[in-house]
């Protein structure tokens, strides 16, 4: 019996099992593309977030001015999300981009909903708190105003609606536009999000410092 | 002359070509997995679109080839193999045909390809309908007498009358 393949076995094979070779150049593709797609994801650890409830951004250079700052450190990207605090669908893009950023810029008011009952709902551990030592590893000068839950610091108010003088010693205002035309002016609150990987030591999951040279860069970029 | 198209040596030989085919399969399929390492050690972000291509390459045509393998070769072969088998245990006739025409067609008979061959048997005058192998060169001449032995109207061997 011979089995050397000619040429007319093989344009009947082309013509008969075409279907099956497209298949096959299909199943091929995402065979390589998912699993090397995967394995070059850019991880949790590798980037920074942060979600800005503001009327918007004043400045564009912190993104590529962090990123610049910490890529020796592995963060190969930065993404900001600037949502007014007035949008309808402010929930949703929270859901979608809040709960996985290192930073959070919350309202005053929102807080004050956010944390009512923390005790029961258990608010307080998704956020890491501005400890004594995280504030000497990231502040030269501890000057801010801070929310307290209880005792413990977990918001870092980076513009206060009631007091210039405040928002002319920490000027976030740089950054974020805190006011709109015709709505009530309210104060801000920067938070550290724990669901993050990036706050070590301060944070006991964390696998990165990262999110605290981010948050030194930050303060330090905004006085 | 005599011809042998099927044998305990036939047999032999074909089980060596499956075992050649299947060879072929786990050597290669073992080439691409040693590649698929070699990408997973050596890709990273910026060279990963080069090695999903390559791999894309690599798999289609290894797919390709295998699937050729498998049902142009392999399968007629495993076909041919059991009909061999079972045609060496069987009865079977053998008869002297004076050979009318070899069929040019190819017909796939009990998953592997044959060609007809018709003649009359000789006294009787009988029309007799044969296949065999369709890769076989039987070389057979219109005209001459031939003692062909056969199983379920497959030729197992043929040989020249005098």
């Amino acid at each position: 019996m011979n089995l050397a393949p000619n040429k007319k076995d093989i344009g009947d094979y082309f013509v008969t099992w075409g279907w099956l070779i497209i298949l096959f150049i299909g199943l091929s593709y995402v065979v390589w593309y998912w699993p090397i797609s995967a394995i070059d994801s850019i991880k949790d650890y590798e980037q920074i977030n942060f979600f800005f409830e503001s009327y918007g951004l004043n400045d564009n250079t912190l993104q590529s001015d962090l990123l610049a700052d910490l890529q020796e450190k592995g963060v190969v990207e930065v993404n900001l999300y600037d949502y007014a605090p007035t949008d309808v669908s402010l929930t949703s893009y929270y859901d979608e981009f809040g709960v996985a950023s290192d930073f959070i810029v919350l309202t005053e008011s929102g807080l004050d909903s956010m944390f009512n009952n923390a005790s029961s709902t258990g608010v307080t551990s998704k956020f890491v708190p501005f400890s004594i030592d995280l504030r000497t590893a990231t502040m030269p000068t501890d000057d801010y105003e801070y929310y307290k839950v209880g005792n413990i610091a977990y918001g870092l108010k980076i513009f206060d609606s009631s007091d210039s003088s405040y928002d002319e010693a920490h000027p976030f205002g740089r950054l974020l536009e805190f006011a709109s035309t015709g709505i009530v002016a309210d104060s801000y609150y920067l938070l550290l999000n724990s669901a993050t990987p990036n706050f070590k030591p301060f944070d006991a999951d964390s696998v990165t410092s990262n999110a605290v040279e981010a948050l030194r860069y930050f303060l330090a970029k905004y006085r | 002359m005599e011809i042998i198209l099927i044998s305990l040596e036939e047999i032999k030989i074909l089980k060596k070509k499956r075992k050649g085919l299947l060879v072929f399969f786990f050597g290669t399929f073992l080439v691409l997995a040693v590649f698929g390492l070699f990408a997973y050690l050596f890709q990273n972000r910026s060279t990963q679109m080069i090695w999903i291509v390559c791999g894309t390459f690599l798999t289609s045509l290894w797919l390709i080839v295998i699937a050729y393998v498998f049902l142009k070769m392999l399968s007629p072969l495993q076909h041919y193999l059991k009909f061999s088998k079972t045609a060496l245990s069987g009865s079977r006739q053998i008869n002297s045909v004076r050979v009318d025409s070899l069929g040019a067609e190819n017909e796939t008979f009990d998953g592997f390809k044959t060609k007809f061959l018709e003649g009359k048997e000789v006294d009787k005058l009988t029309l007799m309908h044969y296949r065999y192998e369709a890769s076989a060169d039987l070389k057979l001449k219109a005209g001459r007498i031939y003692e062909i032995e056969a199983f379920d109207g497959v030729v197992l061997r043929v040989k020249e009358k005098t």
